[in-house]
């Protein structure tokens, strides 16, 4: 697992070698339930999730309050690095089962939920009988971990988000990326790939921001509701590259390109290709069972989608956003 | 090139004020118009074919009959904001026609009251115009546009432009042979961007034949059984479904209602909607079950509940459709995916019988856009789910947080 | 409130086209032939229909006045295309062309996303194969966001080998074409950029007022093409149609908002995206095809839709016609003589439209009061509106009915069909 500052095409051939990263990770973790140690340590993956707000320069100079996730190495060691979107929560073909234990170090309540995968959901409701959180909340400061375990997992890329005031917080950065591959090198039952790019969009209204950190977000306060979103800055892999384009060097020619999008944002966006169309493989995870070619591929506001193409001898350029 | 503005400075009355004046002229208007006002009236021929086109086993009951009156009224968002609305309601069958307009006064439904019909009727639908009370100075006509009904001819297509309308205290018929099924919508087509937004919307759709088929009837490698439904004539089985909700997102702008309401000059370029409803609701009003007495004269405006109940186990049918003209709308079911069996009133299958059916997370429609949506509960922990937009900025009431496009699916043990 | 004063001014106006044009037989879409162009970058003005004029940029023919959208670039398949680029211009330029293949660019400056033209500056030859039939656009490679906004965007047609299918398959047959290119834009951006004032444009407060079809707000949009009151803006958009003619509509979301496209009167039959038929493998057709009444293509993409009105299954016949009268062509036969299921109201309790020629049946007219005037439909056609279904699209700055927005005349089949 790693932190993604930049957009960075990822060799397919380094999948075990993460894989074996993974294990080890799993192998010295502690779970909800039983002992790890006597669990298979390539089918079970452990993160340890920690929330906390950051500080983000954008290009511009302005200091925005960003609530992201940290991935830390054992519940409370505090050594894993900030960032927005979180840490891409990396499954292996033979993954099957996630345990996330987070560890909130916000000022609210906070929890997390993977878009996509079934899950039973114990809401937390406002004292008026409102829903607050679809899932189990961690409290601000929580001594032990609050642990979220996903069992029926399948191949794909999915949006994992905090299930808490999501109008808020989702906004305020608390998203990520979650991915699967069907095989090693291969994202789907027969759709084989040799480089891979994960690209998650979201966005950055820094008045909210502002609001939500300063104590100025909720009822009677300067900001009562999400309903003026403008958002300011337009990021990819949490970095404000919207505007721009993806060079897909003509030394990938030949090669298999998987593009993995994940839409974290509250709007719509459309990542274009020039020199090269794409078929267009899943979304949210389900691959279609007619895959199409595309060039525009259109992502809502939490969808994922899975397109692949062989990078012709003129390279490839993937403009982010056509409706920036 | 100066954007009209509409809004700033305008004056603006309290509440209170305002909505005394509506009633004032609500009641003035009444007392003119007295009982000259009887122009309402209906069509509806028996069925005399002797055929049985809706595959019921009774030849006599094909045609059906509804009537709608247009008229205004309030509705309640979810923050308790009162708002003015224009509106379809019901005039049931034996209600007295020369009291109708009487009768719906002020009754606009937010929507408007669904319209189901099942493949082989034939619809005669009424619609009657009751005149706007609060809004004495307009005399708009009003139409019923069947939004995506095949080969419509002008006459009862209901566009203004190309066919003809209904003025205030009268009635026309309009026709439709029902023969294709799936989820439609419906909605005025006069000045349609004012009228739209006012809240003339309703939901549509047609049940299929194959619901008909006798038990024991075997679909491919489904065998069907008595009171099985489905979505559409599939020959499969696979767009089946126990429970069938009906889901309209839409979408409104207080000031441009206020304005309407106040007769100032409405905004159409400054247009933007603040309440985020699911069948005229927000959260958590989506949820509140029944019909739902509106804070100006506890008339039942909202009558539509958005709330999914089913047991595990059963299938869900979503009839999702969208009749905002400001946005799109992309809808999420945390926890449950969602199988996509059709589109804009077809099943999902090619030309060559290919399955185009797919599993999504969710579901994007922009205005004058449906889906059906099959939710396969199996397995599913019972519990409340929720379906919201994740558009996650209009899970709010205008000013108020926790609101918006959202509502709740009960899953029973 | 009822203010039919726009839509009424633009029954006028296809009045004045019905009188005034000759109707070739079977119209292609408009546009320049290729396969060599020469476009240049340059200023002009875009007429909106409430009489304003915008400040826009565009892509002209050669020495030709700004065009809003650009050239339709018309080429057949195979063709080696070369569009030689030059710019007027105070801004870098380009063009990107989504959906080919191997496009190289000659001259110019390097840009992020293909070699660019300076103001003024060496022209740029861009060069690719037309390798495969379908709709594409074009639009500027250079900052796309305010190049798409102020206007620099068109429409590229690669004709199939064979003459009449929109692709190598008989699934994309059609009797007519039709171009439906969707853009929209903010005049307070445009007035920036007119006063040299680009440093100040904010796209966070994006706000487009006018909506268009082929470079036109309704009702401009039925105003024949070509005609010499919108010189910036060559193009019409007014789908005509016989009952059972298939229709191909080529439909471009140029511009970068998402617009839920609904056709009256029939479902189109959506047979391919960005250029590519919804093929389940080579030669098997449009076997992914789907039907929509309502439908939104992605900023930047395509969509084409066959969309054919045969008046099938009302349960009345259309015409009019009593028992024993002769079919019309492709008549639905089941309907035939069936009579008009209800009566319809005193007209003096009736609004009629502009377009309502005053009887329900197609290619028959009938009683129009005096005061509303004689009807543009002249031969009684049935007129079905195509629009963005985000309504307040069809505004035209404030003022409705207007905007994205068209009409569908289906004549009867008796009535010779005008090209617009
Ligand atoms: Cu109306
Ligand atoms: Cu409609």
């Amino acid at each position: 697992m790693k932190k993604y500052h930049a957009a960075t095409v990822r060799s397919a051939s380094l999948a075990p070698a993460l894989a074996l990263l993974l294990g080890s990770a799993a192998g010295c973790a502690t779970g909800d339930e039983g002992d790890p140690q006597t669990r298979a340590a390539l089918t079970s993956v452990f993160v340890y999730l920690r929330a906390e707000a950051f500080t983000k320069t954008m290009p511009d100079g302005r200091d925005v309050v960003m609530w992201g996730y940290a991935q830390d190495s054992a519940f409370g060691a505090h050594d894993g690095v900030l960032s927005s979107p979180g840490p891409v929560i990396e499954l292996q073909a033979d993954t099957t089962r996630l345990t996330v234990q987070l560890e909130n170090n916000l000022d609210v309540p906070t929890s997390l939920v993977i878009d996509g995968l079934r899950q039973s959901l114990p809401a937390v409701r406002h004292p008026d009988g409102r829903v607050r959180s679809f899932t189990r909340e961690a409290s601000p400061g929580n001594v032990a971990p609050v642990t979220y375990v996903y069992s029926v997992l399948r191949p794909g890329t999915f949006l994992y988000k905090t299930g808490t005031s999501p109008q808020v917080q989702v906004q305020m950065g608390l998203l990520g990326a979650v991915r699967r591959p069907s095989a090693a090198g291969e994202a789907y039952a027969g759709r084989a790939f040799d480089d891979e790019l994960l690209l998650v969009y979201s966005e950055v209204d820094p008045e909210l921001h502002d609001a939500v950190a300063g104590g100025q977000y909720g009822p009677g306060l300067a900001v009562t509701s999400t309903i003026k979103y403008v958002p300011q800055y337009f990021l990819v892999n949490g970095e404000d590259v919207m505007s721009g384009a993806y060079d897909v060097d003509p030394s990938l020619a030949g090669r298999r390109l998987l593009v993995r999008f994940v839409n974290g944002g509250l709007r719509s966006h459309v990542p274009l290709f020039l020199q090269a169309d794409v078929l267009a493989l899943a979304e949210d995870g389900f691959p279609y069972k007619y895959p199409t070619k595309r060039t525009a591929v259109l992502m809502p506001a939490g969808k994922t989608a899975d397109v692949l193409f062989t990078v012709p001898a003129s390279g490839a350029k993937l403009l982010y956003d056509r409706m920036f | 090139m100066t954007r009209a503005n509409n809004e700033k400075g305008r004056y603006r009355m309290n509440a209170t004020n305002r909505h005394l004046g509506a009633l004032l002229a609500a009641l003035a208007v009444v007392v003119a118009a007295g009982p000259a006002r009887a122009a309402i009236s209906a069509q509806c021929p028996a069925d005399t074919d002797g055929m049985d086109t809706d595959g019921d086993g009774n030849a006599g009951n094909d045609n059906v009959c509804r009537h709608l009156i247009a008229s205004d009224g309030y509705a309640d968002m979810a923050d308790g904001r009162l708002l003015y609305v224009f509106g379809f309601s019901e005039i049931l069958s034996g209600e007295p026609l020369d009291m109708a307009v009487m009768n719906h006064t002020l009754s606009a439904n937010a929507p408007a009251p669904t319209m189901a019909f099942r493949e082989g009727q034939r619809v005669y639908l009424t619609l009657s115009n009751a005149g706007f009370m609060v809004r004495p100075d307009l005399f708009d006509p009003h139409s019923v546009h069947w939004h995506g009904f095949p080969n419509a001819a002008p006459i009862f297509d209901g566009m203004p432009d190309s066919t003809v309308t209904i003025k205030m205290d009268a009635s026309q018929p309009y026709f439709y042979s029902v023969v294709d099924p799936g989820t439609y919508l419906y909605h005025c087509h006069v000045e349609a961007t004012e009228h739209i937004q006012m809240g003339m919307v309703g939901q549509l759709y047609v049940q299929p034949k194959q619901n008909m088929l006798p038990a024991g009837t075997v679909l491919g490698s489904f065998t069907h059984r008595r009171g099985q439904k489905y979505g559409y004539n599939d020959g499969d089985g696979s767009s089946r479904y126990d429970v069938e909700v009906a889901l309209q997102l839409d979408s409104f702008d207080p000031d441009f209602h206020d304005a309407s309401e106040s007769v100032q000059p409405l905004p159409f370029a400054l247009m933007e909607d603040r309440y985020f409803l699911i069948n005229g609701r927000g959260y958590p009003d989506t949820v509140r079950r029944g019909p739902m007495p509106n804070s100006f004269d506890g008339q039942l405006s909202q009558k539509i509940d958005a709330q999914v109940r089913a047991r595990r186990g059963q299938r869900v049918l979503l009839r999702l459709s969208n009749l905002s003209v400001t946005e799109h709308f992309t809808v999420t079911l945390q926890g449950i995916p969602m199988h996509v069996v059709g589109e804009d009133a077809r099943l999902l299958r090619g030309p060559t019988g290919l399955d185009l059916s797919y599993d999504t997370t969710s579901v994007t429609l922009g205005g004058g856009e449906t889906a059906d949506v099959i939710l396969d509960t199996t397995g599913v922990v019972p519990g409340t789910y929720f379906l919201y937009t994740t558009n996650l900025n209009f899970l709010s009431n205008d000013a108020e947080d926790n609101g918006g496009m959202m509502t709740e699916v009960v899953i029973l043990g | 409130m009822t203010k039919h004063t726009t839509s009424m001014g633009g029954a006028m106006l296809l009045a004045l086209a019905l009188a005034s044009f000759p109707a070739p037989a079977r119209g292609a879409i408009p546009g320049v032939e290729g396969p060599s162009f020469s476009l240049t970058a340059r200023a002009g003005f875009v007429s909106t229909p409430e009489g304003g004029s915008i400040y826009s940029w565009g892509y002209a023919d050669g020495a030709g006045l700004m065009q809003y959208p650009g050239p339709s670039l018309l080429v057949d398949e195979g063709d080696v295309v070369t569009v030689t680029l030059s710019n007027e211009l105070p801004v870098n330029v380009s063009i990107v062309f989504p959906g080919q293949q191997g496009v190289t660019a000659l001259g110019g400056v390097p840009g992020a996303l293909t070699s660019e033209v300076e103001p003024g500056g060496t022209p740029v030859t861009y060069q690719f194969t037309a390798a495969r039939p379908g709709t594409y656009q074009y639009f500027t490679g250079t900052d796309t966001q305010l190049g798409v906004e102020m206007g620099l965007v068109g429409a590229l047609i690669v004709r199939s080998a064979t003459a009449g299918w929109a692709y190598g398959h008989a699934d994309g047959a059609y009797d007519r074409e039709f171009l439906v290119l969707e853009t929209e834009m903010d005049p307070i951006i445009h007035e920036l950029v007119e006063t040299g004032r680009i440093a100040e444009v904010d796209f966070t407060a994006y706000r487009p007022v006018y909506w268009f079809l082929n470079g036109r707000s309704a009702p401009d949009t039925m105003v024949p093409a070509g005609a010499q009151w919108f010189p910036h803006q060559p193009y019409s958009c007014m789908p005509m149609s016989h009952p059972g003619d298939r229709l191909l509509v080529r439909l471009i979301n140029a511009g970068r908002g998402l617009h839920p496209f609904h056709t009256h009167g029939q479902h189109m039959r959506i047979i391919a995206q960005d250029g590519r038929l919804l093929e389940s493998a080579p030669g098997a057709g449009a076997d992914l095809s789907f039907l929509r009444f309502t439908t939104t293509v992605a900023p930047g993409g395509t969509e084409d839709a066959i969309y054919s009105w045969t008046g099938d299954n009302l349960g009345w016949d259309v015409y009019g016609h009593r028992p024993g009268d002769p079919l019309e062509p492709g008549e639905y036969a089941l309907d035939h003589g069936k009579p008009f299921p209800v009566i319809m109201p005193d007209p003096k309790d009736l609004e009629p439209g502009p377009y309502y020629a005053g009887s329900p049946f197609l290619g028959v007219a009938g009683y129009r009061p005096p005061v509303a005037g004689t009807s543009p439909n002249a031969h009684a056609g049935y007129v079905f509106m195509w629009h963005s279904h985000k309504e307040y699209e069809m505004v035209n700055n404030d003022t409705p009915p207007g905007g994205m927005m068209t009409m569908l005349i289906v004549e009867h089949p008796d009535v010779p069909v005008m090209e617009m």
